[in-house]
């Protein structure tokens, strides 16, 4: 029992005895872990500048300095009317002819017998004969207004008149003038002819007789009168019936009119005298054929004292399509035009068998009218005509032609924010020549490229010339297929090696002599030059600096910061990072080396070297940071070979924090 | 039906019966890898009625200074010298009540009991260990292996039914045992919750100059009742085998068994997790290095906790980890003094294994014990390696009490833990207050 309550009690105390206070657990734990990365590429140190990137066939870095475009075409030739033209011409107005007149007028026996004897011996409806020879004094006979014209000036015509003896005897001793009646005593002579033009008409009873006359200037009135001289009834044994309504009957046909002037209204067209003309086309070195207009126009100005309206027929086989193209103008002044737009004019003249030359004829004609107009041969028209054409092609022999360059400086600002130092130079740079041809003939071009470093007043010079072939054109479709080529001129490093901020580029293009060669309008010639730098150089102590603003980390204040930088270049590099506060002010400095990547035996980057950086920065000065600078000096890994740089070399850098945390805390 | 005709054919058993007393009950134990399973041949009471408990905390290498002494980074890496590859924490506990009558004179035995348990077994490998102890700095330029890790916890209740009989032989042929004795149980489990996580091949690579993080991370866990945590809530259900073998000849006992061979399903609100992802992190990219803030920091490392795993409701089934036991027993029959108490010693082996994709990670345990009674103090104590610890001592005690009606038994099978304190590596303790009635058998 004793045992056994002993044993009890040690167990007990045992149990008791392991009472022990405890405490939560807490421990510290080192943390690492990558916060960001990037790859720095050249592009990235270049990202201000004009300076692009591209590779080669072995995949080389290239820098491509891409420089503005040089545009030249033959525009200014066409310019400013060379395809136009101004004529000012009178057009004068021809004698015209005007319908025949026809006038019928029966002197009746009351009318003539009116005032004598006889008009109690011859009375209507009863039979007589006259034993005696009666004296009929001299009378006028007017005549009815004849219609479509107040006055004529006839310069020349024929007049047939018809007298028939309706009398009941026979008549001699008979004469009469045709005369305007002018009721007004307006004109000075109103006689137009006599009948007959000498002598005297006999006539039996019932007999008649025509007379043919011309007429020369002779003013006719539409009022006529026959103004009969005196003439004698012979005596008539036959009883005969009388009947005073008939007499003595007149058919005048007047014919064959041509009119000096005319006051009326104007039955058939009065044509106006016709012009033709022809310009020559003057561009220098070039023989046009052939031009597409694009936009232009014929202007025709008139002016006449005519008040009545012409109508103008523009005609040119020059113009295709060659229809003859009709202007009406009101009298007076006034302009009308015809849109060339989209119509062909063919410079070969009148029988399309010469060059530069624009044929034309401009006809007119005063139209019938129903209104009465006054036109007269002392009537002119004055008419200016202006031709305006813009081509939008021309198909020309072109001569030698040559069109200057003018002389175009590009900034080269790859050296601007590099400092570079005395030993730097590149192991070669072209220019490459991008041209495309826009003209139908083939030309050589000759270009001085120089460069200029304004800084110690070096420069360089080189000098490229070459071909360029003909551009093709299909003239139904109307579209233009240039041609394209790219040239590259070698070895001109020299231009590069003098570190130059400035580069220009002046010649000339020589057109070549050619057939039938096309120029289109606003198209030409266009040269792109790229001055390629491929990125094999050798340097020392290349200097790129920059100052960027910088965000660090609040909690980094028990961290500490490590870069790794895999360097895939081939450079060693000294950076220098400065942080500064807001004001500029240097907090503190850190300076790192990175060696260059490794190389192999041909060259290339095979393993990029890596560097570690520890940034530790004391905890009162990370709320102070506000700018940090860096100044990165470079020197290729060789200084006796050029060092190329490839397209897929690069640097990453990455940004490691290690810490320490507190768990359970 | 396989469930039925086991029942039915335990319930058919006939003759002997062996009623398991003294030190424990028969078949399931209060802890079931409780060492010794073995009684002496006395005659006990017919019945008994138990009230037992215990609990137990076991690992190979961690030391408890690293959960009870604040700061301990002036500890961790003692205990990280000691880790192996693969280790493993082990947490199990038991309560529950029984009621037994002995198996004798070609009567069946039986004994019915109610448990609550609870198991956890979490496996993590040396680099885990490492990585939350001392971060990943040190593992710049290596891989942090997270292979088999695993934590499986399980809490439910047991209601065990078992019977068994004692047979006896003819004891003409020496090789021939004169006493067989066989048992068979019956368990039916309630599951009250379950989690589980495990990997494969996951693993995180950390750059030489920490320039990367590769994390390649494939698990699958499972939950059950995730809506409403309740520690007797019935979220599945299951069963579980026990089979017992005694061989007696003479002094000599071979015994065999299995323990806890069943699974629960769990068909309540279970959700399965999976994720099958790699990520590689190598920092923000950015333009420029000059701007980065404590804002984009912060986006990186949320992303890295984007585990993109898939989500599915779905149920599923856990196993218990099945105990098996073989152990030689030798009776003693010393007639000298003080060693007249030394009523045997045994030799055994206990394995576990655990069906499923995580393992039980049992080291196979080897131990020898013995028993000592005097008048009505019993004395039971052995010495292991392997199982979840390094090695362990039992020290069981037990005091018959009230005309040897009741008995108390107080034990651990870390009795070493008690003198180093914080320092050990395992806690355990248990108890069992034993009620004896009936008649002698």
């Amino acid at each position: 029992m004793k045992f056994k309550n002993y044993v009890i009690v040690v167990v007990l105390l045992m149990i008791v005895s392991c009472k022990h206070e405890i405490e939560s657990p807490s421990w510290t734990v080192d943390v690492v872990v990558p916060i960001a990365k990037t790859e720095l590429k050249l592009t990235d140190l270049l990202k201000d500048s004009e300076v692009d990137l591209d590779t080669n066939s072995n995949d080389e870095l290239l820098l491509v300095y891409r420089l503005n475009p040089i545009d030249t075409n033959l525009n200014d030739l066409f310019a400013d009317g060379n395809l136009g033209f101004t004529k000012t011409e009178i057009i004068p107005i021809l004698e015209f002819e005007i319908p025949d007149i026809n006038i019928n007028f029966e002197a009746s026996l009351a009318l003539i017998i009116k005032g004598t004897p006889l008009e109690t011996i011859l009375v209507q409806d009863t039979t007589v004969d006259l034993s005696i020879t009666y004296n009929i004094p001299s009378k006028d006979f007017n005549m009815d207004a004849i219609p479509n014209f107040n006055e004529l000036e006839i310069e020349s015509g024929l007049i047939e008149i018809k007298i028939t003896n309706n009398l009941p005897t026979a008549i001699d001793g008979l004469s009469m003038i045709l005369k305007n009646q002018d009721p007004n005593s307006l004109f000075l002579n109103d006689d137009i002819i006599s009948i007959p033009n000498s002598g005297t008409i006999q006539l039996n009873m019932g007999d008649s007789t025509s007379l043919v006359d011309n007429l020369s200037n002779v003013f006719f009135t539409n009022l006529l009168q026959l103004a009969v001289g005196s003439f004698s009834f012979l005596p008539n044994p036959v009883p005969t019936t009388i009947d005073t309504a008939s007499g003595i009957k007149f058919d005048i046909f007047i014919y064959d009119i041509v009119v000096s002037r005319i006051q009326g209204v104007i039955e058939s067209p009065i044509p106006l005298d016709s012009t033709r003309g022809e310009t020559y086309i003057n561009i220098q070195g070039l023989d046009i054929t052939k031009a597409k207009i694009d936009s232009g126009s014929i202007n025709i100005n008139l002016n006449t004292l005519l008040d009545m309206p012409l109508q103008l027929n523009f005609y040119s086989p020059n113009l295709v399509p060659d229809d003859t193209i009709s202007i009406t103008v009101t009298g007076g002044s006034g302009t009308s035009s015809i849109d060339l737009s989209g119509k062909e004019i063919t410079f070969d003249g009148k029988n399309n068998d010469t060059i530069n030359t624009f044929y034309y004829e401009l006809f007119g004609f005063i139209p019938p009218t129903t209104i009465h107009y006054d036109a007269s041969v002392n009537d002119e028209v004055e008419y200016e005509i202006t031709v305006y054409i813009k081509p939008k092609y021309v198909i020309a022999n072109v001569d030698e032609v040559i069109i200057e360059i003018a002389k175009d400086t590009f900034e080269f600002d790859f050296f601007k924010d590099l400092e570079v130092g005395s030993n730097f130079s590149v192991e070669s740079a072209k220019i490459t020549l991008g041209i495309e041809n826009s003209i139908g003939v083939g030309c050589s071009y000759d270009l001085n490229v120089s460069s200029e470093n304004s800084v110690d007043g070096n420069s360089a010079f080189t000098g490229i010339n070459n071909t360029i072939a003909s551009a093709s054109f299909n003239q139904f479709t109307e579209i233009v297929t240039p041609t394209y080529a790219e040239v590259e001129f070698d070895n001109i490093e020299n231009i590069i090696n003098i570190k130059p901020d400035l580069i220009t580029i002046d010649g000339e293009v020589t057109l070549n002599s050619g057939i039938d060669n096309f120029i289109v309008y606003d198209k030409g010639i266009s040269i792109a030059p790229n001055i390629e730098v491929p990125l094999s150089f050798i340097a020392s102590n290349l200097v790129l600096s920059d100052t960027a603003d910088i965000e660090l980390l609040t909690e980094i204040s028990n961290a500490t910061l490590t870069l790794i930088i895999d360097n895939g270049y081939p450079l060693n590099t000294q950076v220098q990072v400065v942080f500064l506060d807001e004001n500029y002010i240097e907090l503190e400095t850190k300076v790192h080396s990175i060696p260059s990547g490794k190389i192999s035996g041909d060259g290339r980057i095979y393993e990029p070297t890596r560097s570690l950086m520890t940034i530790s920065i004391a905890e009162e000065n990370i709320e102070n940071i506000k700018y940090v600078n860096y100044i990165a000096s470079f020197e290729t890994s060789s200084q006796t070979v050029y060092n190329k740089i490839y397209s897929d070399y690069t640097i990453a850098v990455q940004i490691i924090a290690k810490y320490k945390s507190t768990i359970g805390e | 039906m396989k469930r039925h005709i086991l029942i039915f054919g335990c319930i058919f058993l006939l003759n002997s019966t062996v009623y398991a007393q003294g030190n424990s009950t028969a078949i399931t134990d209060a802890i079931p890898e409780q060492t010794n399973n073995f009684k002496g041949d006395k005659k006990e009471r017919k019945f008994r009625f138990t009230i037992e408990s215990g609990s137990i905390i076991e690992n190979t290498s961690l030391d408890y200074r690293l959960f009870t002494t604040g700061n301990i980074d002036e500890y961790k890496q003692t205990i990280s010298d000691g880790l192996l590859e693969q280790n493993i924490l082990s947490i199990r506990s038991k309560t529950g009540v029984s009621f037994s009558k002995k198996a004798f004179a070609n009567k069946i035995g039986f004994s019915l009991g109610f448990y609550d348990r609870t198991e956890v077994d979490f496996g993590f490998s040396k680099d885990l260990f490492n990585l939350v102890f001392f971060g990943n700095e040190m593992f710049m330029g290596k891989q942090i292996n997270l292979n088999n890790t695993y934590l499986s916890a399980t809490k439910f209740q047991q209601i065990n039914i078992a019977l068994s009989r004692i047979i006896q032989l003819s004891n003409a042929n020496q090789y021939i045992p004169s006493q067989i004795e066989v048992g068979l149980g019956y368990s039916y489990l309630i599951g009250n919750s379950h989690v589980d996580f495990s990997t494969k091949d996951s693993y995180i690579e950390i750059g030489n100059d920490g320039e990367y993080i590769n994390t390649n991370l494939n698990f699958i866990a499972n939950i059950a009742d995730t809506n409403e945590l309740n520690l007797f809530g019935s979220q599945g259900s299951g069963y579980a085998l026990d089979l017992l073998l005694n061989l007696k000849k003479e002094e000599n006992n071979i015994h065999f068994s299995i323990a806890d061979l069943g699974n629960i399903n769990w068909n309540k609100n279970a959700v399965n997790y999976s994720s099958q992802k790699e990520i590689s992190f190598s920092g923000l990219e950015i333009d420029n290095l000059l701007t980065i803030n404590d804002s984009l920091i912060q986006v990186q490392l949320d992303s890295l906790a984007d585990i993109n795993y898939v989500k599915k409701g779905s149920e599923f089934r856990t196993y218990l980890p099945t105990t098996y036991h073989l152990a030689y027993k030798r009776d003693l029959n010393i007639n000298r003094y003080f060693l007249q108490n030394f009523d045997y010693i045994v030799v055994g082996r206990i394995g576990k294994h655990r069906k499923g994709l995580i393992p039980a990670n049992f080291k196979p345990q080897y131990y020898v014990g013995t028993h000592f009674s005097y008048k009505g103090l019993h004395l039971r104590t052995s010495y292991s390696v392997g199982g979840y610890s390094k090695s362990a001592w039992q020290m069981e005690l037990g005091q018959n009490i009230l005309w040897q009606h009741f008995q108390l038994v107080l034990g651990t099978y870390h009795f070493g833990s008690i003198f180093k304190g914080i320092n050990s590596s395992n806690a355990d303790f248990y108890f069992s207050l034993n009620f004896f009635f009936g008649k002698k058998v």
